[in-house]
């Protein structure tokens, strides 16, 4: 039985992060928007543009194009950029920290299936996963990632029982051709 | 005892929705690019605003702007129309067809029980964590650090009147009725 403490540190987040597919597809749309605004502003109808022309407040505000710079400048310069920032993963990490003191993430891997323990603020909650449920397997320098519905990322100093060559064998046995072995 | 079953409901999907910011910046965004889009061609009648104009006149700034909106405005609605909720369960249900989630109203505890693809879970939440519980004529919708939606129809051991008295009894500053 091999059992690992699953921190949500800065760390765990970020890797969660880098392996989210939805992540990815968000900051592909929000990186074309940010180059058609960016264009966009560039030119004569953009904010700098309208500014300048503009000699008067009474003028600017009866200059249809300043609205909607004014609106795209909010929406891609500072309503997007606000939810990125506040997704962070080390300003969840601090927000998990600090609303959730007691947070305990222990995953139990055996011989049937891998069960999750987790308990918070009271609350506790138990999930076993079958071994046919992950997708696969990866073994990185410093971890070895676990790709489930979302990833699961094992650190090396994160267990309490068994090591990181005792999972990397169990995982081999169950998963067999779902595993990869990356950098070492 | 009190058991309810927690099927997957369009309007379930909807109240997450509405609670996500993504969503509503999303939603702005294209309502924005879909008022932007009828001003100039139904109001402002400016039929040479289109792609074909600035590819035949050579401007290359208005070709990338024009097709990069188009893109943006083309994969939003495609998003859309995937996750719209009546579609995004009628999805769910066809992949999961073994899926259940049964919640069970205790003394100290409420157990959410779910079974999806293998994987079972079994939470257990104290009254303590629940944030707050609202009611309308259709269902109880109980908040603790997600939300849970209850549909008077979907009780499989008592009512939704005896689940309102036991809420009431177990978080009485909580309730909103």
């Amino acid at each position: 039985m091999i059992q690992v403490n699953y921190k949500l540190d800065t760390r765990t987040l970020w890797v969660r992060r880098m392996l989210n597919t939805k992540y990815w597809i968000f900051m592909a749309f929000y990186i074309l928007l940010a180059a058609v605004v960016t264009v966009l502003e560039m030119g004569s109808t953009g904010l700098a543009a309208t500014l300048i022309k503009n000699d008067s407040i009474k003028n600017l505000l009866q200059d249809k194009s300043f609205y909607g710079s004014v609106f795209l400048w909010l929406v891609v310069y500072v309503l997007f950029p606000i939810v990125i920032i506040l997704t962070l993963p080390p300003l969840q990490s601090r927000k998990i920290a600090k609303y959730s003191p007691d947070y305990v993430n222990i995953f139990v891997f055996d011989e049937e299936k891998i069960a999750n323990e987790i308990s918070y603020n009271g609350q506790k909650t138990h999930i076993d996963i079958p071994y046919t449920n992950i997708k696969s397997v990866k073994r990185r320098k410093d971890s070895i990632i676990i790709m489930l519905k979302y990833a699961v990322c094992i650190f090396d100093d994160a267990y309490i029982n068994g090591s990181p060559a005792e999972l990397e064998s169990l995982l081999k046995e169950k998963c067999g051709n779902k595993y990869r072995s990356g950098r070492s | 005892m009190i058991q309810v079953d927690l099927k997957k409901y369009p309007q379930k999907v909807w109240n997450r929705l509405s609670r996500s910011p993504v969503f509503w910046v999303a939603v702005t965004t294209q309502i924005g690019i879909l008022i932007c889009i009828v001003y100039n061609y139904f109001i402002k009648k400016d039929y040479l605003g289109s792609l074909e104009y600035y590819i035949f006149v050579g401007d290359i700034r208005m070709v990338f702007v024009l097709s990069v909106t188009f893109i943006i405005f083309v994969a939003g609605y495609a998003f859309a129309f995937l996750m719209f909720p009546p579609f995004k369960v009628w999805r769910f249900n066809r992949k999961h067809p073994d899926f259940s989630d049964i919640i069970t109203f205790g003394d100290e505890y409420f157990v959410r029980e779910i079974h999806k693809n293998g994987v079972v879970s079994h939470n257990e939440c104290p009254y303590s964590s629940v944030h707050s519980v609202y009611k309308n004529d259709k269902n109880i919708a109980i908040l603790t650090d997600r939300m849970i939606t209850l549909f008077n129809d979907s009780y499989l051991n008592g009512t939704p009147a005896e689940l309102e008295a036991l809420l009431k009894e177990k978080c009485p500053d909580k309730c909103k009725f």
